[in-house]
């Protein structure tokens, strides 16, 4: 402890040295940038969405720390801004952040025939397979090594050189940089020396999204099951399987083991390679959901799987045609989780339809600081194991994005920023 | 009011269809029909009019539990159907299924993985519905150009609807399922009826040996293969098209015409035996049978050349299947949506649809999904909830109502020449049997969907077949899976000789 101590007091000391004698000592050492790249929601031209530049190295914050960035999950940042999620309030296991339910949203939503000559919104969802798929979403995650401590911390628990994974708080750099910097250190979850940080990059936002997505569902299967009596069954859809969707696969074995024999699990591929990958998982059924096949085809097929309607659909990167499927494929009463980024837009279209049906659509976000804790811990003790993924230098990015949308990489994509250590 | 732009008329153009082309294309087919039928000439022509050696229709009082197997376009299925309630209810029937994935890679790779993977769904599906011993009669639709040479024995002619496995063209396909059927190991050789002293000692002898490669000949050779106890009699081979025609004749006795309009396209009639020049058995009564034209191969030797545009031309290049299957490329959902997607792909190049800013996704082959066609037609006049969804998806931006109504425009011009293609397949048939009154049965993915596709065939049958033919287009309810149960059933009742004996 007074060796940190004394190294932040002599970095503190190195800084303002340097400043004074910045016009004596013009062979300064101090790497002044680095490099970033930033991922766009994909769009029309995907060769549009990846960017790359030159940024300066981040100042150490006095209340929180920087961090060499080593891996970074292939997401790409949302263009609107992110809805509130209260990071202040640390959250139980038990408690959702941020559900949204349909009724407090509907009057206030103007649904007017577009003008004739309007152009469509910006942040439509793009219908490229991998997103539909779950294979490419929104976030931020981030692992790698604590270079830096501020200097106004006197008790870290966390120093320097510890392998950290860093939770995606309000206000998360827009890309993928060299360097990062938290403003305080309980954004920063140690991670075990056994475990890769190309596993841990996967955690702050696919596993988390996934495993607040499992837990919720999870809340209703066992109300349903209350409902339906010692002998039901809740069938649980979960649309794709790309990396989103094979963490809730593996999240659902785990969290519902209590209940697994009461649950019929099921999976819509969108790609014939993701049929391998559901398959992993033990008694889970698969649907194939071939675009190119008419949707009462879909509907019919999904139905036929699960010996009837579904209770559950659980689908991260559904679109208007998507949540429209799952609709009809879902019983009366059953609950369609979809993520929070697009229910903004796809709540006020379908919720008249799924009030007629007693339907819900709930929008679930990405989990809370606890709930990554837990993850670390579940990964690091072996209970739950990661899908596959695969690591790609950092300034193959665009490349990465390219396959990723089209569901050409199975599992995750992890871009690297350093040489291996 | 719209209208459409002079550009896009311009483009649509050379994809309509005039009387004359139409007639043109009847009397062409009639005449490929003509050379498929005739033995001199079947070995040369495209539309082989393979004989089914389906001669019975059903009346309607057919009995019984059967097993039904459809390997088609987009589904493979495994039935079980029981037919026949009592006599008040002749027609009724009960049917449990279940629908099983085929993943690329098997669609794609060696024939017996295809016919192992077949059996494993027999397999599951019996085990499943704790199917009890009994002998259930099995009809296999497979959904490809075939040759028949009798109601158990087919070889495929060529893949078609992007399938490619190996080892299978020109092979048996009910042999190969039998194969796979037994090769899944742990088939018990059951004690059969001893049909005589030799037939009891092999059989004895394979029992006490396990004697697999013995019990493989057994199996072959007795025509009887066995899953969990469940003995399965392969009693009939059939296209999806002969299965659709006997699933509508049961309910209706002047259904002649069976036609498919879905991911591929094909159609069957019934022909007097004695213009069948291929026939090589009895002409007892009735002396007629299906034939499953095939006519999917219609063009493949030029004749239809004169009306081939750029875009059909690029789908066949590109194509599994280069060269082959012509007609079916001008008519079916599985190329239907790449002909509407070159087009738009072609006009927002030049600059007349969206501004000119196309996307990755509309310029990607095979991204225009033929169930877009039938969305977009399905939007209102002057409404266009469905096209800017399908636009959306396309990641395209900057979308006007004058481009929804172009867009829609050309998704118009290219079902409409479909349904008109095919019927003139139709009434060319119509006009060959030269019947009063006929029941057309249809089914098929883009026949059920399409919103326009049954009203664009009647009214263009209504032209171009002779007068006096009175004709009804009538959708066939799973003809893959009932008409299978009844091609067996009547080929159960009509079936003589010693197999007939059973324990």
């Amino acid at each position: 402890m007074p060796e940190r101590v004394d190294e932040a007091l002599e970095l503190a000391s190195s800084s303002r040295g340097r400043v004074n004698s910045m016009p004596s000592q013009p062979s300064s050492t101090m790497n002044k940038l680095c490099r970033q790249v930033s991922i766009e929601s994909p769009g029309p031209l995907l060769k549009d969405c990846v960017f790359s530049f030159d940024v300066p190295v981040p100042d150490v914050p006095v209340t929180g720390a920087r961090i060499r960035v080593e891996c970074a999950g292939a997401c790409y940042r949302l263009r609107r801004t992110p809805s509130q999620s209260s990071i202040s309030s640390v959250s139980s296991l038990t408690s959702m952040p941020s559900l949204t339910s349909l009724s407090g949203d509907v009057s206030t939503i103007c649904i007017g025939a577009p003008s004739a000559s309007a152009p469509s919104h910006p942040n439509q969802t793009p219908a490229h397979y991998g997103v539909r798929d779950a294979a490419l979403f929104p976030g931020y995650e981030v692992a790698g090594i604590v270079e830096a401590i501020g200097e106004e911390i006197t008790n870290p628990g966390i120093g320097v050189g510890d392998k950290v994974v860093v939770y995606p708080y309000e206000g998360v750099p827009h890309g993928y940089a060299e360097y990062m910097t938290v403003p305080d250190l309980q954004y920063l979850v140690k991670v075990p020396d056994l475990m890769p940080l190309s596993v841990a990059a996967m955690l702050p936002t696919g596993a988390l999204w996934a495993m607040n997505t499992i837990q919720v569902a999870k809340e209703h299967i066992i109300k349903i099951l209350h409902d339906k009596g010692d002998s039901g069954k809740v069938k649980v859809l979960v649309v794709g399987t790309g990396g989103l969707a094979l963490w809730a696969l593996r999240l659902a074995q785990h969290y519902l083991k209590d209940v697994g024999d009461k649950v019929l699990l099921a999976v819509a591929c969108l790609r014939d390679e993701g049929i391998l990958l559901a398959k992993e998982a033990a008694n889970v059924s698969v649907v194939q959901w071939n675009e190119d096949c008419y949707e009462r085809t879909l509907i019919e097929r999904t139905k036929d799987s699960l010996d009837g309607e579904v209770d559950i659909v659980i689908d991260f990167g559904t679109t208007s045609r998507s949540l429209h499927r799952s609709l009809q494929c879902l019983s009366k009463g059953g609950i369609a989780l979809i993520s929070s980024e697009v229910a903004e837009r796809l709540l006020p279209k379908f919720s008249r339809r799924a009030e007629e049906r007693q339907q819900s659509i709930k929008s679930v976000e990405v989990g809370s600081l606890d709930q990554l804790r837990e993850l670390v811990e579940l990964v690091a003790s072996g209970q739950l194991e990661p899908p596959p993924h695969t690591v790609f230098p950092a300034d193959q990015a665009k490349e990465v994005i390219r396959k990723l949308c089209n569901s050409e990489i199975q599992g995750r994509a992890i871009l690297r920023f350093h040489s291996i250590d | 009011m719209l209208g459409i732009s002079d550009k896009v008329l311009e483009v649509c153009s050379e994809l309509i269809l005039s009387e004359k082309h139409l007639n043109e294309v009847m009397e062409r087919l009639r005449k490929e029909i003509v050379k498929g039928l005739s033995k001199e000439t079947n070995e040369t022509a495209t539309v082989k009019c393979f004989p089914t050696y389906v001669r019975n229709l059903p009346n309607g009082k057919e009995r019984g539990k059967f097993l039904a197997l459809d390997l088609g376009g987009t589904n493979f299925r495994v039935l079980l159907i029981e037919l026949g309630g009592d006599n008040r209810e002749p027609t009724k029937f009960k049917m449990q299924s279940k629908i099983y994935a085929i993943p690329q890679n098997i669609m794609l790779g060696p024939g017996e993985a295809l016919f192992d993977h077949i059996a494993d769904c027999l397999a599951t599906f019996i085990i499943e519905n704790s199917m009890k011993r009994e002998v259930l009669p099995l009809g296999f639709t497979f959904s490809f150009p075939l040759r028949q040479e009798g109601l158990t024995k087919a070889r495929l002619v060529t893949w078609t609807k992007g399938f490619k496995c190996a080892g299978v063209e020109n092979e048996d396909v009910v042999r190969l399922l039998k194969e796979a059927i037994c090769r899944r190991g742990g088939a018990e050789i059951d004690i059969m009826a001893i049909l005589n002293d030799t037939t009891g000692t092999l059989m004895s002898s394979a029992y006490r040996n396990h004697n697999c490669k013995i019990g493989l000949i057994l199996a072959l050779w007795l025509s009887m293969i066995i899953i969990q106890d469940v003995e399965i009699d392969v009693c009939a081979v059939l296209n999806d098209t002969t299965g659709t025609l006997m699933s509508c004749a049961w309910l209706n006795p002047n259904c002649r015409v069976g036609l498919i309009v879905g991911t591929g396209t094909n159609a069957c009639y019934v022909e007097k035996l004695e213009n069948v020049g291929l026939w090589d058995s009895d002409y007892n009564e009735p002396a007629k049978v299906i034939i499953n034209t095939e006519w999917g191969a219609f063009g493949d030797n030029g004749v239809l050349d004169f009306i081939l545009t750029d875009y059909d031309r690029d789908v066949d290049e590109q194509s599994i299947n280069r060269g082959k299957q012509l007609y079916e490329k001008m008519i079916s959902g599985m190329y239907m949506g790449e002909i509407a997607r070159l087009i738009l792909e072609r006009l927002t190049k030049d600059g007349h649809l969206f501004n000119g800013q196309g996307s990755d996704n509309l310029y990607k082959r095979g991204n225009f999904f033929t169930k877009y066609i039938s969305e977009i037609e399905s939007d209102k006049p002057g409404e266009y909830q469905n096209c800017r969804q399908v636009l959306e998806e396309l990641c395209l931006n900057y979308i006007t109502d004058q481009d929804c109504k172009d867009v829609r425009y050309v998704c118009e011009v290219v079902s409409k020449r479909a349904a008109q293609m095919a019927a003139a397949g139709v009434a060319c048939l119509l006009n060959k049997m030269g019947e009063k009154s006929v029941v057309v049965a249809v089914d098929g993915s883009v026949y059920r969907f399409h919103p326009h596709f049954h009203n664009l065939m009647t009214e263009t049958i209504n032209r171009l077949a002779d007068p006096g033919i009175k004709f009804d287009l009538m959708l066939s309810e799973d003809g893959s899976g009932r008409g299978a149960a009844l091609v067996a059933a009547v080929a159960c009742h009509n079936r003589t000789g010693p197999g007939n004996h059973r324990r």
